[in-house]
């Protein structure tokens, strides 16, 4: 019996699920347990529940995205039976926090597998150990009354990052993800969030108006890039943060921080990202594991493509990801994909699909489809959403009689209604 | 009704973005209706909507920050 409180790890806005750090020990605390090696999780604290069990009971983890279509799941192996699975295994009673902290820190059987998008079509996994999950986790000091919004998906690297910096400094996590904005705005103000997370497209659509948030000191972007006049924004909102910009990937987990948009390599990784032409590399080493690249190839090409800022030292800005990529509201999306989804189509002869700017995504997703006749877009629309999620799907599709023969991706003018 | 639905362009594409999300057509839009609330929009259909509506209008009604309402995007397409 402890007289410490019980301190909330995850807890859903104005709904009742909850998970604290005590149900969490309690739940381990059992002689026997019923461990299930891999999850699709419907909520956000059903998947902080299944890392919160991987990581104390040192066993291996597949996070599966509950956003994945049923045929993405049943190619990555996500079938009935899989996420059926229980191992039994013996509990572990474990006092305090803290000593789950140091128990996790040490763990080795320990491994999350996540999900990365292939740059051709299907999800790759990837593997990780704490290591590299916790490495830019920060302890101590002013983040042990942190309070986080979490406003990624949970079973996604960027999720991950804030759910075990909220584990390690025994924070309480506000799951904000896919709410209304309006109720993000409420949620940041009734919670006391002392710490955001989000894209970029994610703060450009909270209704900040001429609000004060004097009570955040953090707020972090990461997974695509921000403009200045977001960053201006930011800072009249949120006067007492600081906003830093994060670089982390699927592959590498959270690699730069910055305060702006200017990059450096920091010692700390030894040489193990650089610079090659106006592309990020990242050194094998830093890799989880999974299918990426050609294993014989030292150096990883992440894709993004950079812009030097200044050479001494080096800083540079991150454009983009190669333009192969679509970046929808954070959301990487590869164009071939979602054109090979299209020509399976019986009714399908062709279709190009492309990215054009937008205000409120960064960009947004467009096709163009040449079709037999009577073939409507109702139709193509249907197809398209039984293999791919949301975020893959174009907002604009326009039949035409031919694919114009320079297919360099520049979007042409649509047709009016 | 068909007429009055083809005389205001952003009533059209208002339904042409529900209609993309299964949602049934509404047949007025008033100038206090909420672009997600009483319309249903996500952040995905908003991206839709600033698209259409500027290949329409040539505005981009997000450029200068975030609208909210009808009345709002009306204002930015300078139909206030």
């Amino acid at each position: 019996m402890t007289l410490t409180p019980d301190p909330v790890w995850i807890r859903r806005p104005t709904t009742d699920r909850c998970l604290t750090y005590g149900d969490l020990l309690a739940g381990l605390a059992e002689p026997r347990l019923e461990y299930a090696p891999a999850v699709c999780p419907r909520n956000a604290v059903e998947a902080v529940w299944a890392l919160g069990r991987a990581m104390a009971l040192d066993r291996p983890l597949t996070l599966y995205d509950p956003l994945f279509t049923e045929s993405e799941r049943a190619a990555l192996g996500a079938t009935p039976d899989i996420l059926a699975a229980r191992e039994t295994v013996a509990g572990v009673p474990i006092p305090e926090v803290i000593t789950l902290h140091e128990r996790v820190r040490a763990a080795r059987n320990f491994r999350l597998t996540l999900f990365t998008s292939g740059s051709t079509g299907l999800p790759k996994s990837v593997s990780h150990g704490i290591d590299t999950l916790a490495r830019s986790v920060r302890e101590g000091g002013a983040h042990n009354r942190a309070v986080w919004a979490l406003c990624y998906n949970s079973t996604h690297m960027a999720g991950i990052q804030v759910i075990l910096q909220a584990f390690f400094n025994r924070n309480t996590v506000i799951d904000c993800f896919g709410l209304d904005p309006d109720r993000v705005v409420d949620a940041i103000v009734a919670e006391g969030v002392t710490h955001i997370s989000a894209t970029p497209s994610f703060y450009r659509l909270l209704p900040l108006g001429g609000t004060v948030f004097d009570n955040v000191q953090g707020v972090t972007l990461g997974g695509e890039r921000a403009d200045g006049a977001l960053f201006g924004r930011l800072r009249r909102a949120f006067p007492r943060a600081r906003i830093r910009n994060i670089y982390a990937s699927t592959e590498a987990g959270s690699l730069l921080a910055s305060e702006g948009d200017e990059f450096s390599i920091p010692p700390a990784l030894g040489g193990r990202v650089r610079i090659r032409g106006d592309r990020l590399e990242v050194h094998r080493s830093l890799l989880g594991d999974g299918p990426l690249g050609d294993p014989a190839d030292e150096w990883y090409d992440t894709g993004d493509v950079i812009e030097w800022a200044g050479r001494n030292p080096a800083r540079f800005r991150i454009l983009r990801r190669d333009r192969n990529w679509v970046n929808v509201g954070g959301e990487k999306v590869d164009p071939a994909e979602v054109a090979e989804v299209l020509r399976r189509h019986p009714g399908i002869t062709d279709a190009r699909v492309f990215a054009r700017p937008n205000s409120v995504l960064g960009q947004i997703l467009c096709a163009e489809v040449v079709a037999s006749p009577g073939l409507r877009e109702a139709e193509i629309r249907e197809h398209l959403s039984h293999a791919l999620n949301p975020s893959k799907i174009p907002r604009l599709i326009r039949l035409v009689g031919a694919l114009p023969l320079t297919r360099t991706g520049k979007a042409g003018p649509l047709p009016h209604p | 009704m068909k007429t009055s639905i083809q005389a205001d362009p952003l009533l059209e594409i208002v339904n042409t973005v529900r209609q993309n999300k299964q949602l049934p057509p509404v047949d007025a839009i008033r100038a206090g209706d909420h672009l997600r609330r009483d319309l249903g929009f996500d952040s995905l259909d908003l991206a839709e909507l600033t698209v259409r509506l500027e290949e329409r209008f040539a505005v981009d009604v997000f450029a200068d920050g975030l609208v909210h309402t009808v009345a709002e995007v009306r204002g930015r397409l300078g139909q206030a």
